[in-house]
């Protein structure tokens, strides 16, 4: 067995260089969280936080949600949904507002800023430091919510989502339907081989 | 030769040149196992003789901690690897065919050309009875064409029939192999006392026990997922660039675009590929929010000349869409700003009035874009011919030994 003790060696050498590179990559890596769960998350419905859910939580005389602002100190100052707290953006991950962001298990906070767009950052970068579970984003953003929701009550809006097509876009442009210009390559399937191949 | 050439890293003339070289390490590798010997290959159907067993084993293990480990660090896609589809019926009966022509002959393909060259006769002989199979197999292809794609399954993975992750499934296989080790080591002595082949005592085979059932447990706690952050963006910047919201593009440059051709601008729709049925803007691609992480899309968001411009219906998809994007390293990508909603919204209204002339052109130039999109005299766009989209899942490597 002697003879093998130099490939052995090579063996483990190969094998914990490996090894440490994967351990190197968790513990330094600035991400706290993989390109596919930031994905998975950004995606998931879990996140958003409808008008109506909103208007139901008004409701109540004590609720478990927590609005925070994320507009900037001017804009809050001149008008803010009732009890949010305001955490300026480009501040989220600073330590002066550590103690809202890190410790309130039980409260959910719904982020909101002056487009969904604004929260839906806002919730990337929290995602992009660990911070993944009780946070949502308000559908519509400061001013619908203050519109039809504090201001005058209006179900249709209660549903509003930035994504809902306004338009029938088909009809605006013809010509866009995909049988005339897009490529669909999402139903392209991948061209299996008909017949079995390779082996020993 | 994956990886280097579904991604592009060399071409496919390449392809032959390495094949030479890998065989002859292959053959190498065969011939050093012994496995020109019939006796040993048959060993291990009479019990006297495991190596191939062992052999086999060692080779998929380490080619699975390979694979395993090289996908988490981001070194090959495992989307872009070949997996053979499952036909199960051809799959049992060319099984139980092969293991006789194994029995009988004493080799398996690979085997008998390494015997062969090394100037066995039976291997040769073995060799013309390959080749005549081969020549009977295409002549009377007709007849089994149809057999010889039923049962088709798709690409089975283990680990998914069993509803385990693939890490546990690699600490099993792992420990099923060290097990199998040690109970084909006890029949050998018992069946063949004195050939001595295996020492299941002592350090030299507890050390490579242990390493290997360690790298198994550390296996269990690996993701194995699809990972295409090659050249992932570090936090910070990531960070920073979504904070500094400068990715829109207006919906007058799009508009523009799709009226002249002469300022290209590659358009991806992230909606869903159902949506995307209904109606996308022409000439865009449609790449579905869920699947941007995918590699197979590195051609179309890699544009480096073009901007690549991301829309859903509203802003937020593709927003998100963007950030995965960035985060993945892609440096061209931009977001149409309000989303199809926008472009339309943004193309019904009048600009008020003013003094400057930029306002006449923008209020004539929105008419006559909505006016031609309306009149389908979308000329140049729509005469362009769809992109269409390398599929590299069918360059990848295929094969066996």
């Amino acid at each position: 067995m002697k003879k093998h003790i130099l490939t052995l060696v090579l063996t483990a050498f190969v094998g914990l260089l490996l090894l440490a590179m994967v351990v190197k990559r968790v513990v330094t890596s600035p991400y706290k969280i993989s390109i596919q769960n930031q994905l998975e998350l950004l995606q998931s419905n879990e996140h958003s936080f409808s008008l109506a859910e909103y208007y139901e939580a008004l409701q109540l005389k004590e609720t478990d949600i927590l609005l925070v602002d994320i507009r900037t100190p001017e804009e809050y100052e001149k008008n803010h949904l009732p009890n949010a707290i305001n955490i300026p953006l480009r501040e989220i991950t600073s330590d002066t507002y550590a103690e809202y962001i890190n410790n309130n298990p039980r409260l959910t906070k719904v982020i909101y800023g002056n487009k969904e767009v604004d929260a839906v950052n806002a919730l990337s970068i929290l995602f992009t430091n660990g911070f993944t579970k009780n946070f949502k984003y308000l559908k519509g953003g400061f001013a619908l919510a203050n519109k039809y929701v504090i201001q005058k009550p209006t179900p249709s809006f209660f549903f509003y989502s930035d994504e809902q097509a306004r338009f029938n876009y088909s009809k605006l442009m013809p010509a866009g339907s995909p049988i005339n210009g897009a490529t669909n390559t999402a139903d392209v399937d991948i061209e299996e081989p008909a017949a079995p191949r390779g082996g020993c | 030769m994956g990886p280097l050439i579904p991604q592009g890293i060399i071409g496919m003339e390449w392809d032959l040149l390495l094949a030479l070289f890998i065989g002859i390490a292959f053959g190498y590798v065969l011939e050093s196992a012994g496995f020109s010997s019939s006796r040993r290959l048959a060993g291990v159907f009479y019990g006297y003789d495991f190596t191939v067993l062992r052999v086999f084993f060692t080779a998929g293990i380490t080619a699975m901690v390979g694979v395993f480990i090289m996908n988490y660090l981001g070194w090959i896609d495992i989307s872009l690897v070949y997996v053979n589809p499952t036909f199960i019926w051809p799959a049992i009966v060319g099984g139980v065919v092969m293991g006789f022509g194994f029995i009988f002959g004493g080799y398996c393909p690979g085997t008998s050309v390494t015997a062969a060259v090394i100037g066995k006769i039976d291997a040769m002989v073995f060799l013309v009875g390959i080749f005549l199979g081969i020549v009977a197999y295409g002549e009377f292809f007709p007849v089994v064409q149809e057999f010889s794609v039923s049962g088709n399954l798709g690409r089975l993975f283990v680990f998914d029939s069993l509803g385990i992750s693939a890490g546990w499934f690699a600490f099993l296989m792992i420990a099923v192999a060290l097990i199998a080790f040690g109970v084909t080591a006890l029949i050998e002595e018992r069946v063949n006392p004195d050939s001595g082949l295996t020492d299941t005592k002592g350090m030299s085979y507890a050390v490579p026990v242990l390493l290997s059932l360690f790298v198994g447990v550390v296996l269990i706690f690996t993701p194995f997922q699809k990972i295409t952050g090659i050249n992932e963006l570090a936090k910070d910047e990531l960070n920073a660039s979504v904070l500094s919201n400068q990715h829109f593009v207006h919906p007058d440059e799009v508009a523009f675009k799709l009226l002249n051709d002469y300022h290209p601008m590659v358009l991806v729709d992230v909606r869903s590929s159902h949506d995307a049925a209904q109606f996308s803007l022409p000439g865009s691609v449609n790449i579905p929010l869920g699947s941007i992480n995918q590699r197979r899309w590195n051609n179309i968001l890699n544009d480096q000349e073009n901007k690549v411009v991301l829309y859903s219906n509203g802003t937020t998809e593709a927003q998100q869409a963007w950030i995965i994007a960035k985060r993945l390293g892609y440096e061209n990508i931009f977001v149409l700003k309000g989303g199809l909603n926008g472009f339309f919204e943004t193309l019904q209204t009048t600009v008020p009035p003013g003094l400057k002339m930029e306002v006449a052109f923008t209020n004539r130039f929105r008419q006559k874009a909505i006016r031609a999109f309306k009149e389908q005299e979308l000329t140049t766009a729509k005469d362009k011919t769809p992109q269409v989209v390398d599929e590299p899942v069918v360059t990848a490597t295929r094969g066996g030994c």
